[in-house]
């Protein structure tokens, strides 16, 4: 099995590679792209004659917006710059934006302006005009100067463009320098046009710091003087030479830089002019604009030129930087969200198709990517689980290959015979090309991520949202009023909040369905994805109607209350689907209520052995958990435009209440484990958990619980302890044994997690214990034998008591009630008794079971020395000692000179992780084993899927053998009687039927046998204790007692007469199966054992019914136990215990 | 593993690459330098190709001294590209004598055999800059060559093939109209026109042909050409065309009507303004403006006060200023009755100072 994490990682690693080949690739494309693109201007323009335009009167109108804000200071100059522009048809409008310096007095000074009447024929909103300005000095009749109250940028423009008259708008800061040919470079491309009509047209923009100007004009161009503006200009060469060619000849381009371009004034018009909403109306009006076109299918182009014609200063401080870049950022982000409706939408070609993803992808998730990268390789530093060697190649090839494409755009730059020709220049540019990832860079992701967390923060909306001052504008409302709105806002959250909790959700089921299908192949994925949609969708509307009435509840009372809980709740349902199923998946054990019942020492042990807290399962889970509760806090500060989806939800939720999984036909499974991965295990918890809770108090038990009922029964001896009777269990060993003439010694071997399946010929699986096999030949061996358990914690008190459950397994109460068991019987009897486990013996509490019973050897993990060996560490954890030094050890501490005696060896090795010493030689062995005719055609798939848990049990059968072969050469040996059993069936090895996961071999084996003997009976552990007893009462005149609790009534010939019925315990938390007679009651349904050890199911449900009857007695006799916490009266056991004379 | 590639194959793949990028940034880096070197030997020969011009137009052939320099390094090819390049770029700059004398240079060293190959080449842009050379220097000898190219499937190619029929044959340049089906751009047309000096008598009969082309573009740029050459005996053709089904044509003929302008033209106009859409009225209104026609105020008047169209009221009203009626627009926007918006029209087209 794979570990834990593995597949998550490969997948959050691989995710990285396919978006770092995605940017290569692309950046590749744009590298070459844009080269044609330059060239082919180039070759277009080697001659061209500009002043065919400026000097032409039939060109068309170009009309000049520069909006200015506070310029007072180089204003005068500016436009003067702007009045000196080469073009006929210009007109140039200066809109004053409510300036708060004296930009408007130093204009209508400088250029002699007068106030007029202006009739403004645009339509486009916008905020009030104080006033038209022109020129009295007809030297400057182009220039119109607009004052008007400050509204921002877009709306600046807005007035613009209805001031204009012209065929085209160009729009530009103020403070941009422009080539004086810059509007005939620009008009060149509308008057081009053909076939196609050109609705837009930039050009290069270069950076003016450090470049010599006089009188508006550039006559020395420079590198900037500092690295950052250093490396600004080389990003707008890249950006400008490179993305926008590339993008400009492959039709996609979207962004026409609201320093400098031009715009079709009738298509900005009707589009309805800048978006003053958003901080990136220049790409916006260009998407809107292309969008116009592509609802309208007209043929179109917006136009990139690449001759430098406006030159800007860029920010050179990291504050100002950051800023512009934050608002850049938040720009993308409101123009995605606004035409979301085009991404791959092929309704609008390639503006849907390919540039809105491509911003999508590359600019607006680029800087989000590679932050979350640092995070991601953060977290795998702190856990150690880099791969340097791998990291590092991976680091320098990125760099690298920024490098590269930096210097192949100087190159293009230069070839170009764009800006920056002097080869000083280019080498300082080649230095800050090999600088900008380690100095630029880093600001310019930060500021992306900080614009993508203000995108929210300063309630740019998603759809409509009502946000802030929601509260004040409500107070004054009558409480009834007041109630409704605030419950009518909580389902506009709740709405926009379940769209989330679903999304993340189905993603998780999908993450399950997909982990089953790559690890599961025999699953039937179809099926499989089915039933897995249906449970987890009644589930998960199940919990959206009761988290939501929670929420709504909370968000009466406090608001930031129900978002934190809301929050904290939900991702704690997407984590635990992710962990339950993975559980699932490694256990094959649906994780419920019995989690409870394990300490956090246990839990830790548990987790550490299986590999589970390794580095980068917490890595991952650190990932997930930052992966799940950002959306959710995103999510729960929106608000959908309508309440009815969020009532939708609870109202889907409410009748879900009612739906059972059930109704949906399940489909044919080929196994249990396959049917139950189709389940949800999520509502599995949470059922299973509530019925522990309901049962955990007795009112509450009877309020929900069945009534419950005990018949009269004339042995039982007391009605207050349901299970104390006389005891009358019958020898049924003796005639099997030859009489030896000291008390023969006992050992029990009891094997973890050896089921039938594999120790058998008869198995599915197939025969991997070949000494077992043997042994079972000549011995007692009872081949329909059943565990109490489906874990280990019931081992003990079964097998040495026959002891009911208790409410969470016998081991689990916490005063240990007076009872009989084999170690305080036998002791009591003279024999030196033993406990033998390579373990922690505090483990599932045996420990204080073992010091109730006073046993005197308690060997555990502590008692090892070396040489033992443990068993190899996964993540730093053992689970103790192997199998091998645990048979040594019991064979170094029991002396063959103290009989008789009583020994109890738990073995270890075959427990997940399955981790072994001297793999590679049981590795041969299954090998051997599997090529052999020993094991089946049918057989072989199984064993092949599931090799890491036979070549342990293979180990384990060796170290049996071995055990018994040193055990051979005792003398105390042809006294002993052995019993091999396991404690039940490993869940990691697929089940056929239900009862696999109990069905295990019980073996008993002794020189002392007269014969082997074969048994078919239906047996169980409950009635390894009576019996034992009974042998040595009836052979060896033990003292035994008379009175017992015991739940089993020892071997019989014919389980059929046999009517204590064998209750099952799942795990802790669950009494789930009972067998009586030859039936087996699992979850209301009842299959009958056959005789070839497996099961089919019965549709009788009078036979259903009798035989819940029977169950549900048990579980009362259980229930009155646990809840007086006494088998029997204490007078029982202090007098069986203090009686010091042997009966004969 | 996915894509069963293993951490240790991506890296070996990663270190080719990243071997890859090193030894490209290398080169790169090794070609801009050279690129650097290269550019700064270009520098040099252009100052020497500059001084040479500069000597030719300010000194005569008698006075220039001779420069063995300068001749080894014609003999070169790429200097001689440059040397075209540079001496193209020149004639356009200058005129009279100077050009004649950039010309005879271009002459002197044979230059025509380097825009010659160029004819000689399959990409476009080399065939367009050696029709482009041959024709700023004016070698009207190799036309037949050059025809060759109207028909050449690159628009690049077949424009500077028409501009250069236009500039050697004059109005006869423009017979490829006949049957030009690509649409002319606005580009090639003021072009085309810029280089048309004078048209001759018995262009007329063309010219009519054009106007019924099918090519919108051929139709427009005929009535650019008319415009130009005030052609008056084509308008009542013109005057057809205001039926024509293409806005563009429809504008392009409102305008030529206006410089072909006779005693009927405002009649016709005002006829056929009820016919048109918004655009052509507008258009027809700063038409009639410039006709300065006083027999325009009542329509102007009525267009004024009844159109419902703000910018064709606006051109009403500035061309009622125009025709000095200021006198009747401010009895209207003085009038309390008249709306707020017709009064703004109206005080925008005085041009009423507020301050």
């Amino acid at each position: 099995m794979l570990e834990f994490s593995h597949i998550v990682y490969e997948i959050v690693i691989w995710l990285f590679l396919l978006y770092g080949v995605g940017v290569f690739l692309v950046y590749t494309w744009m590298g070459v792209y844009a080269l044609g693109a330059i060239i082919r201007y180039r070759h277009q323009n080697t001659f061209t004659d500009y002043s065919i335009i400026a000097t032409s009167s039939d060109t068309p109108v170009f009309s000049l917006i520069a909006p200015a804000y506070n310029e007072g200071k180089t204003i005068v100059e500016n436009v003067r710059s702007l009045l000196s522009l080469y073009y006929h048809n210009l007109e140039i409008i200066i809109v004053n934006d409510g300036s708060k310096d004296d930009s408007m007095q130093k204009l209508i000074t400088a250029y002699e302006l007068e106030r007029i009447s202006f009739f403004v024929q645009g339509q486009l909103e916008t905020k009030t005009i104080k006033g038209v300005y022109k020129s009295k000095n007809p030297a400057f009749r182009k220039l119109t100067v607009i004052d008007k109250e400050n509204g921002g940028k877009a709306d600046a423009l807005n007035v613009g463009i209805n001031i204009s008259s012209g065929d085209y708008v160009v729009c530009i800061d103020v403070d941009c320098i422009l080539e004086q040919d810059a509007i005939l470079k620009l008009a060149k491309p509308f008057l081009e046009q053909t076939d196609k009509k050109v609705i837009a047209c930039g050009g290069v923009i270069r950076l003016a710091n450090s470049c010599k100007i006089e009188n508006g004009k550039i006559t020395e161009v420079n590198v900037p003087k500092s690295w950052l503006g250093r490396m600004q200009a080389l990003e707008y060469i890249r950006a400008f030479v490179l993305g926008r060619m590339a993008w400009s000849r492959a039709s996609g381009l979207i962004l026409i830089s609201g320093a400098f371009g031009a715009f079709d004034r009738k298509i900005v018009l009707a589009c309805g002019g800048y978006d003053k909403d958003t901080v990136g109306e220049d790409m916006e009006l260009v998407v809107r604009m292309r969008r116009y076109m592509e609802e309208r299918k007209e043929p179109y182009e917006v136009v990139n030129i690449p001759d430098p014609l406006c030159w800007t200063e860029v920010p050179e401080t990291k504050e100002i930087l950051s800023k512009q870049r934050n608002r850049w950022m938040r720009g993308t982000m409101e123009t995605l969200w606004k035409h979301r409706k085009l991404m791959f939408n092929p309704r609008y070609g390639k503006l849907g198709m390919i540039s809105l993803p491509y911003w999508f992808f590359f600019e607006f998730l680029g800087p989000l990517v590679e932050f979350s990268g640092y995070i991601i390789f953060l977290i795998f530093l702190l856990f150690g689980i880099v791969n340097w060697p791998f990291f590092i190649i991976l680091f320098a090839l990125v760099i690298s290959a920024g490098i590269l494409y930096s210097i192949y755009a100087i190159w293009v730059d230069f070839l170009s015979k764009q800006v920056y020709t002097k080869r000083k220049d280019s080498l300082t540019l080649v230095a800050a090309a090999i600088l900008e990832p380690i100095y630029f860079h880093p600001i310019v992701v930060k500021a992306g991520v900080m614009g993508f967390i203000d995108y929210f923060k300063k309630s740019h909306s998603w759809g409509e949202m009502t946000r802030q001052g929601f509260n004040q504008t409500i107070e004054h409302l009558p409480w009834k009023l007041r109630i409704a709105r605030k419950l009518t806002y909580s389902l506009k959250k709740w709405g926009a909040f379940s769209v989330m909790f679903l999304g993340l959700f189905l993603l998780s089921i999908a993450a399950e369905w997909l982990w089953y299908t790559y690890n599961f192949k025999q699953f039937d994925g179809s099926l499989l994805a089915k039933n897995l949609l249906f449970n987890n969708l009644v589930f998960l509307f199940q919990l959206i109607f009761g988290i939501g009435i929670l929420y709504m509840i909370l968000n009466l009372i406090k608001e930031s209350w129900a978002k934190i809980i809301t929050v904290t709740l939900c991702t704690l349902v997407v984590l635990t689907q992710y962990i339950f199923f993975l559980y699932f998946a490694e256990s094959h054990n649906m994780l419920g209520a019995d989690v409870r019942y394990y300490s956090a020492e246990e839990m830790k042990q548990i987790l550490q052995t299986s590999g589970m807290l390794s580095a980068k399962n917490i890595a991952l889970m650190v990932i997930l958990i930052a992966g799940t509760l950002l959306p959710f806090w995103i999510a729960v500060k929106q608000a959908h435009r309508s309440w009815y989806i969020g009532l939708a939800f609870l109202c889907l939720g409410f009748l879900m209440l009612f739906v059972s999984p059930d109704i949906f036909p399940a489909g044919r499974y080929t196994s249990d484990f396959e049917q139950n991965a189709s389940k949800s295990k999520g509502a599995y918890f949470l059922n299973s958990n509530l019925d522990d809770f309901i049962n955990e108090y007795p009112k509450l038990s009877r309020l929900f619980g069945k009534p419950q009922h005990i018949s009269s029964d004339p042995n039982r001896l007391d009605d207050a302890y349901p299970f104390w009777r006389n005891e009358d269990t019958p020898d049924f060993l003796g005639e099997y044994f030859n009489t030896s003439t000291t008390i023969p010694n006992l050992v029990f071997i009891t094997i973890e997690g050896l089921g039938h399946a594999y120790s058998s010929p008869k198995g599915y699986v197939g025969n991997f214990t070949p000494f077992i096999d043997s042994l079972a030949n000549r011995s007692l061996y009872w081949e329909f034998n059943v565990s109490s358990s489906g874990r280990t914690f019931a081992m003990l008190p079964t097998l040495t008591g026959s002891l009911p459950f208790g409410k969470n397994g016998f081991l689990e109460i916490g005063q240990t009630p007076p009872h009989f068991n084999l170690f305080n019987v036998l002791k009591k009897n003279g024999f030196e008794t033993g406990f033998y486990y390579g373990g922690d013996a505090s483990f599932d509490r045996m420990k204080a079971f073992l010091e109730y019973s006073e046993v005197d050897n308690l060997i555990e993990e502590q008692s090892f020395t070396s040489p033992y060996r443990k068993l190899p560490e996964n993540n730093g954890e053992s689970w103790g000692y192997e199998d091998q030094a645990v048979f040594s050890k019991m064979l170094d501490v029991q002396k063959p000179d103290n009989q008789p005696y009583f020994n109890l060896i738990l073995t270890l090795s075959t427990h997940n992780p399955f981790l072994i010493n001297n793999t590679s030689y049981y590795e041969e062995l299954f090998q051997k084993r599997v090529a052999s005719n020993q094991i089946l055609d049918a057989q072989r798939k199984w064993a092949f899927e599931n090799k890491k848990q036979l070549v342990s049990v293979l180990n384990v059968d060796d170290a049996l053998k071995a055990f018994f072969e040193a055990y051979a050469k005792r003398p105390d040996f042809k006294n002993t009687i052995f019993l091999i059993t396991g404690d039940h069936s490993m869940p990691e090895i697929p089940l056929q039927t239900k009862i696999d996961r109990y069905h295990v071999p019980l073996i008993i084996y002794s020189p002392l046998l007269k014969e082997p003997k074969r048994f078919f009976q239906l047996t169980s552990h409950f009635d390894i204790a009576p019996s034992i007893l009974a042998y040595y009462r009836e052979n060896y005149r033990l003292k035994t007692p008379s009175t017992v609790a015991w739940v089993g009534r020892g071997f019989a010939k014919d389980r059929r007469n046999n009517t204590y019925g064998i209750p099952i315990m799942q795990s802790k938390n669950q009494i789930g199966d009972f067998i009586f007679n030859n039936y087996h009651l699992n979850d209301n349904r009842l299959f009958v054992l056959k005789a070839n050890v497996t099961e089919d199911q019965v549709d009788d449900q009078s036979l259903v019914n009798e035989i819940n009857r029977r169950f549900d007695e048990f579980k009362a006799k259980n229930a009155r136990f646990y809840s007086s916490g006494m088998l029997m009266p204490d007078s029982v056991t202090v007098n069986f215990m203090s009686n010091n004379t042997l009966d004969p | 593993m996915f894509l069963y590639v293993s951490i240790h194959d991506l890296f070996l793949i990663f270190l080719g690459i990243l071997f890859l990028v090193l030894v490209l940034i290398g080169v790169l880096l090794s070609y801009v330098l050279y690129q650097h070197t290269v550019s700064r030997h270009m520098r040099e020969w252009s100052v020497m190709i500059e001084n040479k011009i500069a000597d030719a137009i300010v000194y005569s052939h008698e006075e220039r001294s001779s420069d063995e320099m300068f001749d080894l390094y014609s003999k070169k090819s790429p200097f001689r590209y440059l040397f075209l390049e540079k001496l193209v770029a020149s004639k356009k700059k200058f005129s009279g004598s100077a050009q004649q004398t950039i010309q005879q240079l271009f002459i002197d060293y044979n230059l025509q055999i380097e825009a010659l190959q160029k004819l000689k080449k399959k990409k476009a842009h080399l065939i367009a800059v050696g029709i482009q050379e041959l024709t700023v220097m004016e070698m009207a000898v190799y036309l037949p060559q050059i025809s060759v190219f109207l028909k050449y499937p690159s628009s690049q190619v077949y424009q500077e093939a028409q501009y250069a029929m236009v500039v050697f044959k004059g109005f006869d340049g423009l017979s490829f109209l006949n049957e030009f089906s690509y649409t002319i751009s606005d580009w090639q047309q003021l072009r085309l026109l810029r280089s048309l000096k004078t048209i001759p008598e018995d262009s007329i009969a063309p010219a009519i042909g054009w106007l019924k082309s099918r090519n919108t573009s051929v139709v427009v740029f005929t009535l650019r050409l008319l415009r130009k050459f005030q052609v008056f005996s084509v308008y009542e053709h013109v005057r057809e065309l205001l039926t024509h089904t293409s806005i563009d044509i429809r504008l392009q003929a409102v305008r030529t009507l206006q410089s072909l302008e006779n005693i009927d033209t405002v009649t016709h106009l005002t006829d056929d303004y009820g016919n048109q859409p918004a655009e052509l009225q507008l258009q027809i209104m700063k038409t009639l403006k410039r006709s300065d026609d006083k027999r325009c105020c009542d329509f102007f008047r009525f267009q004024l006060l009844n159109h419902p169209r703000a910018d064709v009221k606006l051109a009403a009203a500035e061309a009622l200023v125009s025709l000095g009626a200021k006198d009747d627009l401010l009895a209207i926007s003085g009038d309390k009755t008249s709306p707020d918006r017709l009064v703004q029209i109206i005080k925008h087209a005085l041009g009423e100072r507020l301050c």
